[in-house]
């Protein structure tokens, strides 16, 4: 498990490791199973709080990504990909809608939405 | 829930200084940050969870026993690094550390060396011819050998080299990992505790002006900057300690959600620093330059 | 008196040994090079029995001095201890260094050539009691002022003592009408010796031995109590 710190970051420190960690889920670097280290062991390690990576693993295990066996330790959940896609593709599609919406009481129109949408893809590469 | 320290509406009063109605709990497992300007009450504070002073009201309990009716059964679990070590001149490291080591039950004798060998400290010199720094270090490494389930330490990082801080941080997060051992910390130096705390206390003047999971503060403490003639009544009114400099001002609110709303255009609104905090609450200043 | 208490006794007994041995060695040297003297120069062996006393007692102050003038008081106050058994360790140490001290001066009276006191001083009851009395006396004075107060509260408690002796001179001079200084207290001495002969001969003389001895325990007893109070409220 590979997870690096950024003090500039705006995000807080528990968000950060949330997102390396389901990152790194997801992509397969971190395989299903496999043992994380304890919260304190990982705080000790990063030179964070305790309350941090507590709540960093909380957060993932609501989402799903990892199971803590009571006096085993913290493993990677069994992830169903196609399940996981599913469910942040719908995470994609109510942020769309949100989007249609305000552009609704803007009075902007599909075609100039689909324009900023192509807009901000590009902007990305 | 399993508390290593409680402290309820606990007072002090001195000629020309109190402290009053302080309030904290810690739970067991965990580092409390103890922040607050010179003079603002930290020492204090930790002199009465030891009764080094007479507390003029109030009730401490040390993992759940009173600081007082069981003073001596609390003390062996206490370790202690004040912030001015202070034994007998004449005496020599090696020669104080077996003067007290009996008293703990649990004193082991090993891991002091260990200690000792790791801090080097020079056992065989005498009390007086230290420096703050390797005094310190003799009293941490007392402090940690006897089994001490909460670990004071009043301002340890003034007179420690910058390595030796951040190896202290690194031992005293190597305590936590029983999950029974905590640690309060006391310091005006904040970066120490900014990222390592998982509660702080925030005292000045005597009094707790907060007192709190670290990343509750993170998440309702902000600073608000802006454009000087931005600052009107209504946000001095709001904000909890301003700034003004000939650039533009800087205000702390406990309220950052409220504050994202009034402050919406033109101001910058970041997370409050430990620091931030520190300096800015309850400042009023009409014009620093 | 708690097998715990015992041991928190000696253990601070061991710890006051332990760092205090380089300033009391030295003052126990220079007490038993002047014994040498003093019992060879001294007329009186009861007036020598005394003077010991008071002499030795003041080495009881010495610990809690030296934690106070190195701030190493509060040091203690931070070990598994109460004040209260903090203070019981002083008395314990204190007078464990008197009884130490009273050896070696019976040893040097004994065995110095020259010595005029007797070895029959030290079997006899009522000398001892008078000895355990005068040292009773100012321990029970110097203790809880040296712990509430530090080196200032023995400052004190010599000045008033030194301010008491000067009245008993002047008292003795009236009384005695002598003009050497030695004779004066010595008459002083003779006449409360007499208050308590009488007293002595009233009851008989084991009661009246078990009932001063008793008395002195008593008066150990509140001098700790009293300090144990006094030190309650010290802030460190």
């Amino acid at each position: 498990m590979r997870i690096v710190i950024s003090n500039a970051s705006p995000d807080p420190i528990y968000e950060q490791i949330v997102g390396q960690v389901r990152a790194q889920i997801l992509s397969g670097e971190l395989s299903e199973g496999e043992q994380l280290p304890s919260i304190r062991r990982l705080a000790r390690d990063l030179q964070i709080s305790v309350i941090t990576t507590k709540r960093a693993y909380e957060e993932l295990e609501r989402e799903g990504f990892i199971n803590t066996v009571g006096g085993k330790g913290t493993f990677v959940a069994a992830q169903n990909p196609e399940f996981l896609r599913e469910k942040r593709m719908k995470a994609v599609e109510e942020k769309l809608a949100e989007a249609v919406e305000q552009a609704r009481l803007l009075n902007v129109g599909s075609d100039q939405l689909v324009e900023m949408l192509r807009l901000l893809y590009a902007e990305d590469e | 829930m399993d508390y290593a320290l409680e402290i309820d509406g606990v007072g002090k009063r001195y000629k020309g200084f109190a402290l009053s109605e302080v309030s904290l709990r810690l739970p067991r497992g965990y580092i409390m940050g103890l922040i607050g300007p010179n003079g603002a009450g930290k020492t204090t504070l930790i002199k009465l969870i030891l009764n080094l002073v007479r507390r003029d009201g109030g009730a401490i309990r040390v993992f759940g026993l009173d600081n007082l009716a069981d003073e001596a059964a609390v003390k062996a679990r206490i370790g202690f690094v004040p912030d001015e070590p202070r034994y007998h001149d004449d005496a020599r490291l090696g020669e104080l550390a077996s003067a007290v080591a009996p008293f703990y039950a649990k004193w082991d004798e090993g891991r002091f060396r260990r200690l000792a060998g790791e801090f080097e400290l020079p056992l065989e010199k005498k009390f007086k011819k230290l420096s703050h720094g390797t005094k310190t270090k003799f009293a941490l490494a007392v402090a940690l050998s006897h089994g001490a389930e909460l670990v004071l330490l009043d301002e340890p990082t003034t007179g420690l080299d910058p390595v030796f801080r951040r190896r202290l941080l690194d031992t005293l997060a190597g305590l936590l990992q029983d999950e029974r051992s905590s640690v309060l910390f006391s310091s005006h130096i904040t970066t120490d505790l900014e990222r390592t705390a998982d509660f702080v206390t925030f005292l000045k003047d005597g009094r707790v002006v907060f007192s709190d999971r670290m990343d509750r503060l993170a998440e309702e403490w902000a600073v608000v900057k802006g454009g000087r003639e931005m600052l009107d009544a209504d946000a001095r009114a709001f904000l909890q300690g301003v700034r003004v400099r000939p650039h533009g001002f800087e205000g702390l609110t406990s309220r950052v959600d409220e504050a994202r709303q009034r402050f919406a255009n033109g101001f910058v609104i970041e997370r409050a620093s430990l620091d931030d905090i520190m300096v800015l609450y309850g400042r009023e200043v009409a014009n620093d330059g | 008196m708690t097998a715990n208490g015992l041991r928190q006794d000696w253990l601070q007994l061991r710890r006051d040994l332990i760092l205090h041995r380089r300033a009391l060695l030295p003052a126990a040297l220079i007490f038993a090079a002047f014994q040498v003297y003093f019992v060879i120069a001294i007329q009186h062996p009861t007036l020598w029995l005394v003077f010991t006393c008071v002499y030795l007692s003041f080495f009881t102050v010495i610990p809690p001095n030296r934690d106070d003038r190195f701030g190493a008081t509060a040091w203690s106050c931070t070990l598994p201890l109460s004040r209260a058994d903090v203070v019981r360790g002083r008395y314990v140490t204190g007078w464990a260094l008197a009884a130490a001290l009273f050896v070696t001066a019976l040893a040097l009276a004994t065995f110095v050539p020259g010595s005029k006191i007797p070895p029959a001083v030290f079997m006899d009851p009522d000398r001892l009691l008078l000895a355990a009395a005068v040292a009773t006396f100012i321990i029970a004075l110097l203790l809880p002022f040296a712990l509430r107060f530090g080196f200032i509260g023995v400052m004190l408690v010599a000045v008033a003592l030194q301010i008491a002796a000067a009245l008993l001179f002047v008292v003795a001079k009236i009384t005695g009408g002598q003009n050497s200084v030695e004779g004066g207290i010595a008459a002083a001495f003779r006449a409360l010796a007499a208050g308590v002969a009488a007293l002595r001969a009233t009851l008989s003389v084991p009661v009246f031995q078990l009932t001063l001895l008793l008395t002195l325990v008593l008066v150990n007893w509140l001098s700790y109590r009293f300090s144990v109070a006094l030190f309650r409220r010290r802030d460190l």
